[in-house]
């Protein structure tokens, strides 16, 4: 009976080849964007399995409370509690720092350059298992001042792996010595050497700890540097826990609200630390970037979810064509019935057709993926293939999602036609068993869900075009940021950004702390009032110089900009000076421009407590400095001469090759051993845009596979619908239609379902666009565009796809359809 | 059933055997006040109005009348492909008016052979698969089917076109391969719904042959016709007239 039912099957393929092909081709389609997206999120979800390890390593967590409804939990914390828990907790093997990856200068005799650069303490290399070229790869770290160097890194600088004892000179100011060289680390991994965008931490070089400066500092720190030691989102705490001790995370855990009394400073506010498993470092990030504890959404169940919608498109479209076949079939399934067919026989049959299409889509789908992967890690640094290559549950969950699209596509078409009561099809081979109806309501799904995806992309892209435009309004003549760190160089910020100033082709000199265009600007936290109970907001905080708002031709509003003359502008370690806010501030106060000037705001000291208040003395256009904002889009500038190490120089558009040497040739009268770091703003703008772009990237791939899914089908029913009513068309035309109103005619019934399924995708598309400006500082304005063209792309897809049928059937004789029947 | 060669060469002659019973065996079917109404959102048709009658082993029954008189639907309900809607319907000692889908196709596949007007040949199947369907579907063994389906086809003179499709036969071959269809499971009951329909005379009288011959050898056959010259060929002739089994008289 199998052999027959294979048989059966491979005979109803080759009757209907159109459409086999269609459904072979959609699904294979669906189920390349569902592997897709599964693929994504495990390269995300499931980072550095492969360390030996790896089931021992954990990280610990921080979570701040910052405000009532503002909490962030991240997978660092602050540096200072790693001696602490070394301390507290001896039965733990390794408790290890890594500072988060940053571009740092490096030079040689040779060569200058910057590298990405994480200060790691020695037994970093005992957790992680990194391949090696040179030097001992457990050991390379325990000399003081060592550093390792990624293979490529040390190719470029100097056109060799063979650099083991080079001396590099960092930021101008601490020499190291090469003692190992490491190929990059196997992915998927929260670790890339290579500029990838989805891991979170990135190195070319990893440097021995104790050459990091921070914790060597030259003089006692400061509040902010104290601050930074415990609450600075800047460094990881690796635990590696003992093989078979009885010491176990779940312990640990449960003594953490200990420890963090014991250790946290009380008047930083309130922490909470936790520990999760090393691998578990992306899917905290993601989470982050989902605003998950507010939206609810985790950038995995995102990512899943739209595979699922694709593949779920592609299902409906074959349990439409399905349908449309088994109508054509249905003389046949009644005579089986009659001799002897059982309803499950009916139903099985269904499946196991769908099954071997299926089955075979999957293969060409895995075929696919090795393609698209280059793509995909090309433009979002994920790895996908190799978890394919050696995950059994990989295999096994993909049998399943085998059966189960299998299952869900026939479902409807089997179960129909296994109701086909042979008396009624037998003897009246057109009884409509398929309502036409159900059919349609397919297709209006299809294109429901294809509208969304379509709906969706084009929102997140006008998000993220928004960042440009709020950049844009600066002006004609560029900036460029020089982002070296000077005070790790060694650099007098003002001597530096004094002698820029009177240089030719130079236009105006300014300082920032954090540059523009960074993905997340600084931030502070401010209360409404002196009331301790008052609701706090986190709003943006730059610290900028008294040239800032001229250099970047931010207009003054109201009151006036930060005074050389006024003492009380300067903000120090102890104190916030007179502030400068910007319209959205004064707006989200209730004040008019005029009215905020005088006006003060109140800085909370830890949770409960208000610290510190200031005076507002200008009030500024809106300016967009950093694309993305954790709380509200509001900025409060803030004065600090001493904090500012980021330049910024407006030149002239008029030569700029002529004020970038200018630049250059300043800079290395300052510091010929480093390599200037500059860009343009627009060009930090552009990178930030990319960091973003990578979910509008998948939103649109999976719409554009989404719409062809959806087209195919079309063409599937067109074919069948049409030929179903070949004598209605027969009839009508011998009742005088022309063949333009037959076109027309069929045209619109074929549009009804496009302008249905559009009005469903749309409520659906709007409320995730919602889910965007909760992270964007700039909201585009809310236009009807994408809809209008989701709307008209669907129409003129069915349009272009069903045309030439319609055309078709239109222009047959009459008599000929008439004298057939 | 065995077949024997015999000196005439058509396919009905192979249908010889030892002398027939008289058509005076048991009920093998009872109708008792069967109703069939088929309902839609704004119409209701009564197909079958009270409809009582008897179709005894080893019987051949015709059943006449105008287009629309319930023919049709009262072969159908004889053959368990519709169900009724009120009334009676004993299979031997079973009553099967009840019974849910799942079990009249068990039914029907162990006690009916089905013969259309039109065929119904499935014409992706090739002639001999056509034959095998109802084996398949009772589970039968790969060797009963072959052998069973060798002797059908040699019954009706079709052995050497095991390997063709349908649409490779002349209407009288694929009426042909639906009595072979029909006959391959052993059925009890025979129902043909205007068999020689779609056919010319002369392969119209050789089917009739074939269902003369199988009720001589003790099959039960019910057919409905509008040929007057085969319906007396049965025992006996059932006429209808708008859903109810009428006298001679009354259908004119």
């Amino acid at each position: 009976m199998f052999k027959h039912n294979i048989l059966t099957a491979l005979r109803h393929f080759a009757k209907a080849r159109a459409i086999t092909a269609i459904n072979v081709l959609c699904l294979t389609f669906g189920l390349t964007c569902f592997l897709l997206a599964y693929g994504i999120i495990e390269s995300i979800d499931t980072p550095d399995i492969y360390h030996e390890k790896a089931a021992r390593t954990f990280v610990v967590t921080q979570r701040s409370e910052l405000t009532d409804s503002v909490a962030l939990t991240l997978p660092f914390a602050g540096r200072a509690y790693a001696p602490a828990l070394a301390a507290d907790y001896p039965q733990l093997e390794h408790v290890v720092r890594a500072s988060k990856g940053a571009e740092i200068a490096i030079s040689s005799d040779e060569v200058k350059a910057f590298a990405m650069t994480a200060y790691v303490d020695p037994a970093f290399l005992d957790i992680f298992d990194f391949d090696f070229l040179a030097g001992d790869r457990r050991n390379a770290l325990r000399s003081p001042a060592s550093a390792v160097i990624n293979e490529a890194l040390a190719r470029e600088l100097f056109g060799t792996t063979n650099v083991i004892g080079t001396a590099l000179l960092l930021n101008n100011r601490e020499t190291v010595h090469i003692t190992g060289v490491m190929k990059s680390p196997r992915q998927p991994s929260h670790m890339s050497s290579n500029g990838n965008s989805v891991a979170m931490q990135q190195f070319q070089l990893l440097v021995s700890i104790d050459a990091w400066r921070v914790l060597r500092p030259d003089a006692p720190p400061t509040d902010i540097e104290r601050r930074a030691a415990y609450l600075a989102m800047n460094t990881y705490v690796f635990l590696l826990f003992r093989e078979h001790s009885t010491f176990t995370p779940a312990q640990l855990r449960s003594d953490l609200p200990a420890f963090v009394e014991r250790h946290h400073p009380p008047e930083l506010g309130r922490t909470t630390l936790d520990i999760v498993p090393a691998s578990d470092i992306g899917s905290i990030a993601m989470d982050f970037a989902s605003r998950r504890e507010e939206t609810g959404l985790t950038i995995s169940g995102l990512t899943l979810g739209l595979g699922v919608i694709v593949l779920l498109v592609a299902c409906l479209n074959y349990a439409n064509l399905a349908s449309a076949v088994a109508s054509t079939q249905l003389k046949e399934t009644a005579m089986r019935r009659v001799v002897g067919a059982t309803y499950t026989q009916i139903v099985l049959q269904a499946f196991l057709e769908a099954l071997l299409l299926t089955t075979l889509s999957a293969a060409l789908a895995l075929a696919l993926i090795p393609l698209l992967s280059k793509l995909l890690e090309v433009r979002m640094g994920v790895h996908l293939y190799s978890l394919f290559s050696h995950s059994l549950e990989f295999w096994a969950a993909l049998a399943v999602t085998i059966v189960a699209v299998a299952a869900l596509a026939s479902l409807y078409p089997a179960l129909v036609a296994a109701r086909v009561r042979p008396a009624q099809s037998l003897h009246s081979g057109r009884t409509p068993i398929f309502k036409a109806r159900a059919l349609r309501a397919l297709v209006i799904l299809q294109f429901a869900a294809a509208s969304f995806l379509f709906v969706a992309s084009r929102m997140v892209d006008a998000h993220n075009d928004q960042l440009l435009v709020g950049f844009a309004a600066e002006g004609d003549d560029p900036t460029v940021v020089i982002t070296n760190d000077l005070k790790e160089i060694g650099i007098d910020r003002r001597l530096l950004q004094d002698r820029l100033a009177i240089k030719p082709g130079i236009g105006g000199v300014s300082a920032i702390d954090v540059p523009p265009g960074t993905l997340f600007g600084p931030t502070t936290i401010i209360s409404a009032s002196a009331d301790p109970g008052a609701r706090r907001t986190m709003v943006v905080a730059p610290v900028v110089d008294y040239d800032f708002f001229a250099a970047m031709r931010i207009a003054l509003l109201a009151g006036r900009a930060f005074d050389r003359g006024v003492t009380a502008d300067v903000s120090t370690g102890s104190g916030l000076g007179n502030v400068v806010i910007d319209r959205t501030f004064a707006d989200e106060h209730g004040w008019t421009p005029q009215a905020a000037i005088g006006q003060r705001i109140f800085l909370p000291s830890g949770k409960d407590g208000v610290g510190r208040s200031s005076t507002i003395v200008g009030v500024v256009e809106n300016h967009t400095l950093y694309p993305a904002k954790m709380g509200s889009a509001a900025t409060l500038y803030a004065l600090d001469p001493q904090r500012v190490t980021t330049l910024l120089v407006r030149i002239p558009s008029t030569n700029v090759p002529q004020s970038l040497q200018s630049i250059e040739d300043t800079w290395n009268d300052f510091a010929p051993r480093v390599a200037l770091k500059r860009k343009f703003l627009d060009e930090a703008f552009e990178q930030s845009y990319r960091q973003m772009s990578g979910m509008s990237y998948i939103v649109g791939f999976l719409a554009a596979f989404a719409v062809v899914i959806a087209a195919m089908g079309l063409i599937g029913i067109a074919t069948h619908a049409i030929g179903q009513r070949t004598h209605e068309i027969g009839v009508r035309k011998s009742l005088g239609a022309s063949v333009r109103q037959i076109v027309v005619m069929l045209l619109e019934d074929f549009s009804k379902p496009i302008l249905i399924g559009n009005l469903l995708g749309w409520p659906i598309a709007y409320a995730y666009s919602q889910i965007f400006d909760s992270v964007y500082v700039q909201r585009p304005s809310i236009t009807f565009e994408p809809y209008l063209e989701s709307l008209v792309l669907g129409l003129l897809v069915a349009w272009v796809t069903v045309f030439h049928k319609a055309w078709s059937a239109a222009r047959v004789p009459p008599a000929s359809v008439l004298r057939h029947e | 059933m065995t077949s024997t060669n015999t000196a005439t060469d058509t396919p009905s002659a192979r249908f010889t055997i030892a002398a027939p019973e008289p058509a005076t065996g048991t009920p093998l079917i009872r109708l008792d006040r069967i109703r069939k109404v088929y309902r839609t959102d704004s119409l209701e048709t009564t197909a079958l109005d009270d409809v009582t009658m008897e179709i005894r082993e080893r019987e051949f029954v015709a059943v006449m009348g105008p287009s629309g008189c319930g023919k049709s639907t009262l072969l159908n309900v004889v053959a368990m492909i519709d169900t009724v809607t009120s009334g009676r319907y004993l299979l031997g000692e079973l009553e099967v008016s009840k019974y849910p889908e799942s079990k009249l196709v068990d039914l029907r596949k162990d006690h009916i052979g089905f013969i259309f007007q039109s065929f119904n040949l499935i014409d992706d199947l090739s002639v001999y698969e056509n034959v095998e369907l109802p084996l398949l579907y009772q589970g039968a063994s790969k060797k009963r089917r072959q052998t069973r389906v060798r002797e059908v086809l040699e019954l009706v003179d079709l052995l050497p076109r095991a390997r063709h499709k349908p649409a490779q036969l002349s209407g009288g071959q694929q009426q042909r391969v639906a009595v072979a269809r029909a006959l391959v499971g052993d059925p009890k009951l025979i129902v043909a719904d205007e068999p020689t329909g779609n056919l010319d005379t002369k392969n119209g009288e050789d089917v009739m042959d074939m269902l003369t011959t199988l009720n001589e050898q003790g099959a039960t056959i019910m057919m409905v016709t509008h040929s007057l010259v085969h319906a007396q060929r049965a025992h006996r002739i059932v006429h209808m007239l708008d859903g109810r089994i009428v006298t001679p008289s009354e259908s004119h």
